[in-house]
């Protein structure tokens, strides 16, 4: 199962044992199913940190369990104007 | 220190004190100039006549010790929109202007000799009128070197660029900042034009230190200024985030959302989006110099804005936000944040509201002039602005004219005032804050977009019609207090959040007056204030028919969510009948 994910505003993949790891635009193949929240948890970004999460450019919360194809785009908590 | 008006006759030229009346003592910002431009103009004047004021005031505690207290609010009837119009900004004149005791300036009248222009000095000992004299004509940046080299550095500027001279309905007001950029700009709703047609080049305030406060319970004030501090260096907003990548921060969220409009509002994605945003501003910051975690005045504790280089590393502009980089970029299909800033430089210095500048390019590349993406040519466009040519006049008038000059259907303009840079198909409440609002198209009068994007203060599905009425009327009353206080809008997001900065809020406003105001004062207030605004426009001749989106919403669908607008009129009617 192939995803693509962006992670913004300082976020990056934290988890050294992943060919991802220091990136914050990549792809990823998942070998088992997974939600967001055992995805995050994979690539070592906190579920605090993770404040706004969209999958296909629809917020989904983290029991949202990941298709192939999904693209993933995590944000943490960011405000502007 | 006793508080008094300042009544500024442009026909005669005369200065005058007045006693601050009882009906204008606890007010500030926003609920001053409203209230004042009720009482005194006729809602059916022109709004670039004789008999329209132009009121400058500082919000209720702007100039005291408060955290990120330093908001100067201008209200006038617009010449843009036809309707009450405020506009506020930052900068260090709004300290400056309470901090010499005045309450609010009210410009009035006319000069009989047409494009002669004047300055009003205000110092602790002198008021005055003086001939504007070599100023005449200067673009902002100049303006500013001139009065610092003259009267000397750290003087509060509010000024106009040639756009507010030549009446242009896209002229804002200026406000320097500690630099003497002149980069902070009461922009909206054409105010450089009324200020223009007041023959008023500038205001320079002459001013030091922090002045001579009254606090009715300073104890209770400093309280609260510890609790509202405390907070906003918590939240992760305002303690965080803002301060690392500034306001443009938001492309890259609005461009995942699908609400980022793009090219005149045909897409709500953008393929450049991550080369115009916050997070490369950031890193430019370490590439090249500047800075992020700027503040606009004296006393910022959030500090969102930024200071731009070129590539090689010396002073370009500031600030880039999140408004500006969206509408010269996205907007017009301009991926290069060098072009974006170097559009932001020509607006701050002809003194052009940088949203109707984009949102008018962006008709004028749908209608052919140039082409989108053309950043080099969109330059070149801006600067016939400045010059006064008749493409530059067509331009410096707005989107809705613009459009209108070139044959163009898609102009996404509410009262003739250009949307922000959040696409309401995709965001349905901003939508009905745009619709409702009594300042046309504007997302500051109601930020929905905190719950429906940022998941601040709650959470909505931003794709969803149903609860935006409400939603939408609830952070527009709430807003409108916040723009009486002269606190800056973006403590929201950590007031919203956090109790305790609420409190601190209210108790800084209670200890200065020594007034008991609570949570529900708030909205009470927020509702009288609007009321009165919308009282302004219905006799201006406004009635719900204008409280609608531009038709083309209705049918056209937007990518990549291909939705229409689809709030009901009904709701858009309610939101203030209910
Ligand atoms: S948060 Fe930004 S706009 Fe608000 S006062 Fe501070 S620097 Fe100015």
């Amino acid at each position: 199962m192939n995803i693509t994910v962006r992670l913004f505003a300082g976020l990056r993949c934290e988890n050294k044992r992943l060919e991802c790891f220091g990136k914050n635009d990549f792809e990823h193949v998942l070998s088992q199913e997974m939600n967001l929240e055992e995805f995050l948890n994979c690539i070592g970004v906190s579920v605090q940190v993770a404040k706004i999460i969209f999958v296909n450019g629809l917020f989904k919360p983290l029991t949202y369990v990941l298709r192939d194809a999904d693209e993933i785009s995590i944000f943490p908590p960011i405000g502007g104007g | 220190m006793g508080k008094f008006m300042l009544r500024v006759n442009m026909s005669d030229l005369s200065v005058k004190k007045e006693d601050v009346s009882q009906n204008h003592r606890l007010l500030g910002g926003r609920a001053l100039t409203s209230t004042i431009i009720s009482n005194e103009v006729n809602p059916t004047c022109h709004p670039l006549g004789p008999n329209n004021k132009l009121v400058f005031a500082p919000g209720i505690i702007t100039g005291t010790t408060a955290p990120s207290s330093g908001r100067l609010s201008v209200g006038a009837k617009s010449p843009l929109t036809g309707t009450i119009k405020e506009a506020n900004a930052g900068g260090i004149p709004g300290q400056k202007i309470a901090r010499l005791g005045i309450h609010a300036i009210i410009v009035e009248g006319q000069p009989k000799e047409k494009g002669k222009f004047y300055i009003l000095r205000l110092t602790p000992e002198t008021i005055a009128l003086e001939e504007a004299g070599e100023l005449t004509g200067k673009g902002m940046y100049e303006m500013n070197e001139l009065i610092w080299e003259k009267y000397g550095e750290g003087i509060g500027i509010i000024g106009i660029g040639p756009a507010g001279e030549m009446l242009m309905v896209n002229a804002g007001v200026s406000c320097n900042d500690p630099e003497n950029s002149p980069g902070r700009y009461a922009g909206r709703g054409g105010l450089g034009a009324v200020m223009g047609s007041k023959g008023l080049k500038a205001i320079i305030i002459e001013q030091k230190g922090l002045g001579d406060i009254a606090y009715a319970n300073p104890e209770l004030f400093k309280q609260g200024q510890q609790k509202l501090t405390k907070g906003l260096q918590e939240h992760a907003v305002t303690g965080q985030a803002l301060p690392t990548y500034g306001t443009a921060v938001l492309i890259n969220i609005l461009n995942e959302a699908g609400g980022l409009p793009t090219r005149n509002f045909s897409s709500g994605r953008f393929e450049g989006a991550s080369k115009i945003g916050g997070e490369v501003i950031n890193e430019w910051s370490k590439t090249r110099g500047g800075k992020v975690g700027h503040a606009c005045h004296p006393g910022c504790v959030i500090k969102c804005s930024n200071v731009v280089n070129h590539p090689d590393g010396t002073y370009h502009v500031s600030p880039v936000e999140y408004e500006t980089a969206w509408s010269l970029g996205a907007n017009c299909g301009i991926d290069s944040l060098d072009d974006i800033a170097e559009m932001n430089r020509i607006c701050n210095d002809i003194g052009l509201d940088t949203i109707e500048a984009g949102a008018t390019l962006g008709v004028a590349m749908e209608a052919g002039v140039i082409s989108f993406g053309d950043g080099k040519k969109a330059i070149e466009l801006l600067n016939e602005v400045g010059k006064g040519s008749p493409i530059g006049r067509i331009l410096g008038n707005g989107t809705a004219f613009t459009g209108k000059a070139f044959g163009v259907v898609r102009i996404p303009v509410v009262k003739n005032q250009a949307m922000p840079a959040y696409e309401p198909r995709a965001v349905k409440g901003i939508g009905v804050t745009y619709a409702t609002s009594t300042m046309g198209a504007d997302h500051t009068a109601g930020y929905t977009i905190a719950t429906e994007i940022l998941s601040v203060g709650g959470k909505a599905d931003p794709l969803v019609a149903a609860e935006k009425g409400a939603m939408a009327k609830g952070f527009q009353t709430a807003t409108i207090f916040i723009d009486a206080t002269g606190y800056c809008l973006f403590i929201a997001f950590a007031i919203l959040d956090l109790p305790d900065a609420f409190q601190g809020m209210l108790d800084t406003i209670n200890g200065l007056l020594g007034t008991s105001y609570t949570a529900e004062d708030f909205s009470r207030f927020g509702a009288e204030w609007l009321a009165l605004e919308r009282k302004f426009n219905e006799a201006a001749g406004f009635t719900k028919q204008d409280d609608r989106l531009p038709e083309f919403m209705y049918y056209e669908k937007l990518p990549p969510h291909n939705h229409v607008y689809d709030v009901p009129d009904e709701i858009l009617d309610n939101v203030h009948s209910s």
